[in-house]
């Protein structure tokens, strides 16, 4: 038959290549390009800066803290949300009665527009008019107070002084003004929203289990619901862990409109995460060359991450 | 070590799905539960291994009550027709986990913690001799680090009777284990399973839908039928003695011949032929004669009816005339030698011969009626 090799299959194949060029490698390999030029919109010229722009990267504090606020974010959403999501599958899962009327609850933040919600809850944790503030202050002086101060657990001395008692001292914390706190509630937020949508993927994972791997762990000797989870769900449960793992991560590098809402990166740039940072630069500040640097930075680290994810796949969670 | 059913009966909602079940299954019996899918044979096996639930009734084993006992201590291993095996654990894990769920303390089983705990190791190495010794048995030394994904269905299947025999159960429960395999593979581990049950002696207790590994394997075969226990007894009592009409048609294949028959004065007809006399049954009763293939014979004097040939199915070493007999709805099937079938042709009128102590006849309602068929 290789008398008869034509290059028809070059045609056949031409559609495709061609708009995977145009469409996905094309933007990543000029914006690669404009990370090493000084280009500004509207600008005819720009010069070559080499790789002055990663070494700002490095070297300037404000980059460090995108890093770091980016890191927390990831590091504080990604566990607690797949936790949650899982534990509150499996709840879901054994309830026999109004499982469906808790996945909608669940659900409701996925399908609501984080920017909407975003300004509800600045809103909810106004310090002024915000009503966790509110109910905080209400508690002082009664026996919300005496409970979170924990006196009355024995080990606790007399002398301490609890965050709530703190609170009512002073204030209760600016959740976006503080610092300290910013960067922790924005994570809040990103929790609330994301584990429904872990919930309803563990959900799926769970109907795939099969029954007769209960049965069979319970005719070994599994009784307890903790020796099924272990000898059975969890294991089962695997590639939808690294699928949730994946998508929850690469969502938390993601963040933006919580942040962009709400606190504008700051205070003292403790919220200033990567895609924050590329809308900074490129877009208000019109430094494309310095967002294209930081878009790089971002690429790279969903790409090991891919790959991370691909590995895990291919050799652990894969048994047949 | 006998385990006995008292009128078990198990329903859902409002459908009854097992009738008031007795049953006494002896010390290292073969016993084969069969039945058309849907007969509650299966739901049958899981009230026994304590899956589910009787509604009523009680499982006895050793003398002791086990509707209160959880199926893990009520020392039963169930070989699954999906094999259930535990996909990420290699075939020596899969042994180890009902050893280990059974010896071993919950801190002693937690990952991580149990390096710290004394004598797990100990503990741990004497289950691997087990677990050797029945691989062994099975064959499965050489495929101890491998993950159940990377078997073929028949090294599945050993690793799910050598998961059921570390243990050294009761009695090993068995649902439909050779359904999934390939008809070569199934009829080699037919006798696989035979071999091995006698080098156990323990009971096996069988679930199948097919009558063949019914016939072949069991020690003896419990009939059901719709939620209900038809008939007990060895292959040969319920191949040449049914006492039901189901019985008669789900054993043996081909399936077996009915003729319609009418009883008038003491005689038998079939046809307004006479084909037995001296019957004691009440005149005109409408009565079903049931004969199997190989009973029925050509023949040249004596014939009992004409048999028309539709069409003959060759086997090799039989030969299966398929026909009609004249105002008889059913289908009739004769065997003959294949050497008998090269003289007939299709279309062809033949005379037949029913042997007559192989005749069973069934009343309206299906029951066995024990009559012996004297010659004309």
């Amino acid at each position: 038959m290789s008398d008869h090799r034509t290059n028809v299959s070059y045609w056949f194949i031409a559609p495709a290549v061609i708009l995977m060029i145009v469409i996905l490698i094309a933007p990543i390999v000029i914006a690669a390009t404009l990370s090493f030029t000084d280009y500004s919109l509207g600008n005819g010229k720009f010069e070559w800066v080499g790789w002055e722009n990663y070494s700002k990267m490095v070297s300037r504090s404000t980059y460090k803290k995108m890093i770091n606020a980016t890191l927390t974010y990831v590091l504080v959403v990604v566990p607690v949300s797949v936790l949650l999501g899982l534990g509150i599958a499996l709840l879901i899962n054994s309830v026999k009665r109004f499982g469906d009327v808790y996945k909608t609850i669940y659900f409701l933040p996925v399908m609501a527009a984080l920017l909407a919600m975003a300004i509800v809850w600045e809103f909810t944790l106004h310090p002024t008019i915000g009503i966790v503030n509110k109910t905080l202050t209400n508690g002082c002086g009664t026996w919300v107070e005496t409970l979170f101060s924990w006196h009355w657990l024995p080990w606790v001395s007399q002398d301490h002084f609890s965050w709530y008692q703190q609170g009512c001292e002073d204030s209760f914390p600016l959740w976006f003004g503080n610092r300290d706190y910013a960067i922790y509630t924005i994570c809040f937020i990103g929790i609330w929203q994301t584990v429904g949508f872990n919930m309803v993927l563990y959900l799926a994972g769970l109907t795939s289990v099969p029954r007769e791997l209960y049965q069979a762990a319970e005719m070994d000797g599994a009784s307890s619901s903790w020796d099924k989870f272990w000898l059975v769900t969890l294991p089962m449960l695997g590639p939808t862990t690294v699928f949730v793992v994946t998508i929850t991560t690469i969502r938390s590098f993601q963040v933006f409109d919580t942040v962009e809402a709400i606190t504008k990166g700051g205070p003292a740039k403790s919220t200033y995460v990567m895609m924050y940072a590329v809308y900074e630069k490129a877009v208000q500040q019109n430094l494309i060359g310095m967002g294209a640097a930081i878009t790089v930075v971002f690429l790279l680290f969903i790409f090991a991450l891919t790959l991370t994810q691909r590995y895990l796949v291919e050799k652990r969670t894969h048994y047949s | 070590m006998n385990i006995s059913l008292n009128q078990i009966t198990k329903s859902y909602d409002n459908t009854q799905v097992l009738n008031n079940i007795n049953l006494s299954i002896n010390e290292g019996e073969f016993l084969t539960l069969v039945g058309p899918s849907g007969c509650g044979k299966s739901t049958l096996l899981r009230v026994i291994a304590g899956l589910e639930n009787a509604s009523s009734g009680d499982v006895i084993i050793n003398n002791q009550s086990m509707n209160k006992v959880r199926p893990n201590k009520r020392n039963l291993a169930m070989v699954f027709q999906s094999y259930a095996l535990y996909p990420h654990l290699t075939v020596k894990e899969n042994m180890l986990t009902p050893l280990k769920l059974k010896q071993l303390s919950f801190w002693q089983r937690q990952p991580i913690i149990n390096r710290f705990i004394p004598g797990v190791k100990t503990k741990v190495s004497n289950m691997m001799e087990t677990v050797n010794e029945v691989s062994k048995t099975l064959r499965l030394e050489k495929l101890l680090e491998r993950k159940p994904g990377a078997l073929s269905g028949g090294q599945r299947q050993r690793v799910a009777l050598g998961r059921a025999m570390v243990r050294n159960p009761v009695a090993f429960l068995m649902d439909e284990p050779l359904s999934n395999l390939d008809a070569a593979l199934r009829v080699h581990m037919r006798s696989e399973l035979v071999e091995l049950h006698k080098k156990l002696g323990s009971t096996f207790i069988y679930v199948t839908h097919d009558q063949a590994e019914a016939l072949t394997m069991s020690n003896r075969i419990a009939l059901m039928m719709d939620g209900d226990l038809i008939q007990v007894g060895t292959p040969e009592e319920l191949y040449h003695n049914p006492q039901d009409k189901r019985v008669a048609e789900f054993i043996g294949s081909p399936k077996i011949n009915t003729l319609k028959a009418k009883v008038s004065n003491g005689n038998l007809l079939v046809n307004e032929y006479r084909l037995a006399k001296g019957i004691s049954l009440p005149e005109d009763s409408e009565i079903d004669l049931c004969v199997r293939p190989e009973d029925v014979h050509l023949t040249e004097e004596n014939a009992d009816l004409s048999f028309k040939i539709h069409h003959k199915e060759y086997l090799g070493s039989d030969c299966f005339l398929h026909g009609s007999i004249e105002n008889q709805n059913q289908n009739f099937l004769v065997r003959v030698k294949p050497s008998e079938a090269a003289l007939l042709t299709i279309d062809q009128h033949v005379n037949i011969r029913l042997q007559r102590e192989f005749c069973f006849l069934f009343d309206d309602l299906g029951r066995r009626i024990n009559s012996e068929l004297s010659n004309v």
